[in-house]
């Protein structure tokens, strides 16, 4: 081997080594992306149940339908969820993340739950049209048993 | 003068073997109460301690307490045991006293020392009304012949003759008397945190020993359940200043937070095993208890 073909064989490697790096980087910038957009989804899924409870606790006088508006955002963004979990932005990333594992190795279990979810909400909206106060309350502790239950089994704590 | 530091650490050498050796020696004296529980009123003793949380495997067809789940620890993985009253693999051949010697000093029936792992040192505070009660439940429940998985624990902390210098420094023999000079839901705050509800076991920071450092008691720990940072449960801006004690309790029984975030994993699965089977009573007298304590600065994230 040359002095010619050991730089370009090095130069190679350099290369190589700076390319692997920068994937590796780069898929843990992107894996927290992810691990933002999901957690805006939930904390804007918290805002509308801290929400709604000021409006079942009586902070503040306002009549069911915006219990029901408040349940539909949640409705709809729980149909979200599965998705803001692709492959490879879990804590193997590098990036910071509460998600378990259990998320991509059981996805059903993980997408039965967010289905879960979408259903308690829409109970809920259904109750808060209807004006029953007394099935809006039991609907709301629905809800927050299915947050529980997912955070439980998929998220570490 | 280096001759004179030779000597007191040699002092303070023996001092220690000698207090150990006092200690081995009393140690069979167990006062043991006559009598039989409630299985009935054990129940809720069983709920107040979780044990179900180790003693029964994380798979969804898992039989109850017939051990398996993962303890992962900075000094390995503990599999807690089957606790089924099975005669072989469980624990159907303890009597009373054995079931004491296990809770109060961390002793199995052949005499050998269990790892702190099982927390005894929190445990040892029970009454000996519900230990007797707790007994009495585990022992109502269907035995199973699944034999308990192995630890998988390294040296030096597999060794189970270091558990008694363990014990001497971190066990202090209960049951622990109430609460003095508090309120009573204070007080039986107290008895849910600190004896049956061992919460300090992931919430208090450890030293490098794995006891319990005392002066942080519930101020957070970076390794405590799952190996993973635990937060800081004392009343100060870091931990849950400014909670309410409904807020505290709501907490314990759907896991929400004031601000609707609901927490999962290890204390996730503390509130769907226990505190959510509490009283409403006891869980508002946890709340008041911890905001009773000093506000501690938030040992979970060490500099």
């Amino acid at each position: 081997m040359n002095a010619r073909m050991r730089m370009g064989l090095l130069g190679g490697l350099a290369a190589a080594v700076l390319v692997g790096g920068i994937g590796a980087a780069w898929a843990q910038a992107s894996a927290e992306n992810w691990v933002r957009y999901r957690s805006n989804i939930m904390r804007a899924q918290a805002a509308h149940l801290t929400a709604i409870n000021q409006v079942i606790k009586g902070d503040v006088t306002l009549d069911p339908s915006h219990i029901a508006a408040h349940a539909q955002a949640i409705v709809d963004t729980a149909t979200l969820i599965p998705a803001a979990f692709p492959e490879g932005t879990g804590p193997e990333s590098g990036a910071e993340t509460d998600a378990r594992p259990e998320i991509w190795t059981d996805r059903a279990g993980f997408e039965a739950d967010a289905q879960a979810l979408h259903d308690a909400a829409l109970t809920l909206q259904t109750a808060a049209a209807a004006g029953d106060m007394a099935a809006v309350q039991a609907a709301f502790g629905t809800v927050g048993q299915a947050c529980g239950a997912c955070h439980t089994d998929y998220r570490a704590d | 003068m280096r001759l004179l530091v030779i000597i007191v650490l040699a002092l303070v050498i023996l001092a220690g073997a000698a207090l150990l050796g006092a200690r081995l020696m009393t140690r069979p004296a167990l006062a043991v109460p006559e009598g039989e529980g409630s299985a009935e009123r054990g129940a809720y003793v069983f709920a107040a301690a979780g044990c179900g949380e180790c003693h029964t495997a994380d798979a969804k067809d898992a039989v109850p307490l017939a051990g398996g789940r993962a303890i992962p620890t900075p000094f390995g993985t503990f599999y807690g045991p089957n606790i089924t009253p099975d005669p072989e693999h469980g624990i159907g051949g303890w009597s009373t006293a054995d079931f004491f010697r296990a809770m109060r000093l961390g002793v199995d029936r052949d005499g050998d020392d269990l790892f702190p792992a099982f927390p005894y040192a929190s445990f040892t505070r029970l009454t000996d009304q519900d230990i007797l009660d707790l007994k009495a439940y585990i022992f109502a429940q269907p035995p199973s012949s699944q034999p308990s998985p192995p630890h998988e624990v390294g040296f030096p902390f597999n060794v189970r003759l270091l558990i008694p210098f363990w014990k001497l420094l971190y066990l202090e023999p209960g049951p622990e008397a109430p609460l003095a000079g508090a309120t009573e839901p204070v007080a039986r705050g107290a008895y849910l945190v600190r004896a049956a509800g061992h919460c300090g076991e992931c919430h208090t920071p450890r030293d490098a020993l794995g006891g319990p450092r005392e002066a942080f008691f519930l101020a957070g720990s970076p390794n405590g359940a799952d190996n993973r940072r635990v937060p800081n449960i004392t009343p100060h801006d870091s931990g849950i200043g400014g909670w309410s004690e409904r807020e505290i309790a709501d907490l314990l029984e759907t896991g929400a937070t004031p601000d609707f975030d609901f927490v999962g994993g290890a204390m996730g699965d503390v509130i769907a095993h226990s505190t959510s089977l509490l009283t409403n009573e006891d869980r508002r007298a946890i709340g008041a208890y911890l905001l009773f304590l000093p506000p501690l600065p938030d040992q979970s994230r060490p500099e």
